[in-house]
């Protein structure tokens, strides 16, 4: 990237953009009653493992085993908000990936599932509400100016969820951040207050070291993306990333869905999650614990 | 081997490349500037693709702009003009900053410098802000300091070098943890040096960049001190406005969250809708657990089709927002 470049101000040039349309699902935040929500995913040798039953999982908190509330499979519509790091850095033909990247993440959707994009440069500007339906016109994206991507993702995480759907937050991003107010540690704290799997797609291009080192900008989030349950996905910048964001979702759509009251720990500080599958080996993944 | 000395060898004996049909668009720019067209070569430069290749016809072009006389005044319109490149394109950061150092190599030749080498030196400092070029602002100072030793600015330039080459945002795969400490501490010591600036702008800048430093060394105490000095001793309201936000990080790490909340409010009502003193309060009401109250901050910052402008996007840049008018004084200079 160009350094200078990516966090110019461009102030005037970022007004482009599409006006927000559409009313606002009534929020349904998380309570105490509602007790701690983890989305499990269960894979083995890459495919989802269906069929298993609340008495296959166990659950800790703190090393402290849990009882299971509620067990959910597959039932729960999904919200996907798509973040679309369309700064400076994203000129040219990623911005054109970018855009077909986001037309077919919306065929993957089903019905009753509901989709929102936050556009991100060094404001942060919401393209769609969270809604069904059509997609604005990406044809007026301009990439100029910084990368508010960390702010852009506390943003996503900030919003309220809804205990009857899944969150899921999708940002399409080189990872580089260079104009945010918050720090990465600020992100991470919010990450352990909110529901959502955060999964970031890279565009990569070529092979080897260049891959290497377009996937090490991203790599100082890989501890934030690991601790909601979510991977980073390299996507050739010259082929669709559908098969990387096609992952993601049926991902999410093949977890299952564990809530717990938590018992015999103390509510303040972060609490250390641990999912565990009986019949394994599995390849588990779940967030890695929330803030108390 | 062989073929390297034989390249070398035919590059040596080639005449030197003449201005041609290839740089002709250089010349005649050069040729309206020195005529007086500034707004219009400005706006041309600004949509030229390769800074590089302006550069290297430039240089081919300047050849035999210099050969006319009076030199000095011809260095000059070459400074300005390379000046005026680099701030049009410090978008493409490092290549503006070294445009504008191949203009300084020219103003610098001027025997008798003055007002004019003055302004172009303050406006160069504005180019090179823009492009996040610590290395070349640090070595401008230096340029401008044998002619210019009482410029105000000078002490505040070089702690702005110090701190963006601190800058993690900048520096997060370039340097150690220990070199980042080190270039803060560094540009701590330097911004108290420029506290001590004959010139109150410059004093009260200095005081509210050295509060954001100690808070970034983690040292809350001077940085809270170092704020409470800068806003009383400004009227610019993009200073306040930092200022103010500024003391909110700090007070948040000080775990004072009621004073971190009514510092960022008041700045919001200097900026209201700001990105930054907004993001920073929906951040601290979420975790204390008023989610209702960030939503709602969030929702109406994002719903917003054309942005606040934040003066934040303007602070790593440093002198970069002076710009425009360092640029109109040169020009004025030049006629």
């Amino acid at each position: 990237m160009t350094r200078g470049g990516s966090i110019l101000p461009l102030a005037l040039a970022c007004a482009a953009g599409i006006a927000a349309t559409g009313a606002q699902q009534q929020p349904v935040f998380r309570t105490s009653v509602d007790g701690v929500s983890v989305t499990v995913s269960v894979r083995k040798g890459g495919a989802p493992v269906a069929g298993l039953t609340a008495a296959d999982f166990e659950v800790f908190d703190n090393s402290v085993p849990q009882k299971i509330g509620t067990f959910t499979v597959e039932a729960l519509p999904i919200d996907v908000t798509l973040l679309l790091h369309v700064s400076q850095s994203f000129a040219g033909y990623r911005l054109g990936w970018l855009r077909s990247s986001v037309r077919e993440a919306v065929g993957l959707l089903k019905p009753d599932d509901h989709l929102r994009l936050i556009v991100v440069q060094h404001a942060l500007r919401e393209l769609m509400p969270l809604q069904g339906g059509q997609l604005p016109e990406l044809e007026t994206l301009v990439a100029t100016g910084g990368t508010a991507l960390y702010d852009a993702l506390a943003a996503s995480l900030m919003r309220p969820s809804r205990a009857d759907r899944r969150q899921l937050v999708v940002a399409f991003t080189t990872g580089v951040d260079s104009i945010s107010i918050l720090g990465l540690d600020a992100v991470e704290a919010i990450s352990g207050l909110a529901d959502a799997v955060v999964h970031l797609v890279v565009p990569v291009s070529g092979s080897g070291g260049g891959r290497k080192s377009l996937l090490a900008d991203a790599a100082p989030l890989s501890n934030l993306v690991t601790r909601t349950g979510g991977q980073i996905f390299p996507a050739d910048a010259e082929a669709p990333i559908g098969g990387a964001f096609t992952r993601a979702i049926e991902e999410f759509r093949t977890s299952y869905v564990l809530r717990y009251v938590p018992q015999g720990v103390a509510r303040d500080g972060w609490h250390d999650i641990t999912v565990t599958v009986k019949g394994g080996p599995y390849d588990i993944r779940a967030r890695k614990g929330y803030g108390g | 081997m062989k073929l390297r000395f034989a390249l070398v060898l035919v590059a040596l004996l080639l005449p030197p490349a003449a201005a041609g049909a290839q740089n002709a668009w250089v010349a005649e720019w050069l040729r309206d500037y020195a005529a007086g067209q500034h707004a219009e070569v400005a706006e041309r430069l600004r949509r030229v693709a390769s800074i590089s290749r302006l550069e290297a016809d430039l240089e081919i072009v300047s050849k035999n702009w210099l050969k006319q006389e009076p030199v000095d005044q011809r260095r000059r319109e070459l400074a300005a003009f390379a000046l005026e490149a680099g701030f049009a394109q410090a978008v493409q950061g490092l290549a503006a900053g070294k445009l504008v150092e191949w203009g300084c190599r020219h103003i610098r030749r001027v025997t008798t410098p003055g007002e004019f080498e003055r302004r172009w030196h303050l406006a160069a400092f504005s180019a090179l802000g823009g492009a996040i070029d610590p290395e070349n602002l640090e070595k401008h100072v230096l340029h401008l300091r044998p002619h210019f030793s009482n410029e105000p600015r000078l002490p505040f330039e070089r702690a702005v070098a110090s701190e963006l080459s601190a800058a993690d945002v900048f520096t997060k795969r370039k340097a150690s943890a220990g070199d980042v400490a080190e270039r803060n501490a560094e540009a701590a010591k330097r911004y108290r040096e420029a506290t001590a600036s004959s010139d109150p702008a410059v004093q009260a800048e200095s005081w509210l960049r050295l509060g954001r430093v100690e808070l970034a060394r983690g040292r809350l105490d001077e940085a809270m001190s170092a704020l409470d000095q800068a806003e009383p001793m400004t009227s610019d309201p993009a200073l306040k406005y930092l200022a103010r936000l500024f003391r909110g990080m700090t007070l948040e790490r000080l775990k004072q969250t009621d004073a971190a909340r009514q510092a960022y409010q008041a700045a919001l009502t200097l900026n209201p809708g700001a990105h930054a003193a907004t993001t920073a309060l929906a951040n601290l009401l979420f975790r204390a657990g008023e989610r209702a109250e960030a939503d709602k901050l969030m929702s109406a910052l994002m719903a917003r089709a054309e942005p606040v402008i934040d003066p934040w996007w303007f602070y790593w840049p440093g002198d970069y927002r002076f710009g425009t008018a360092r640029i109109q004084a040169v020009r004025a200079a030049l006629r």
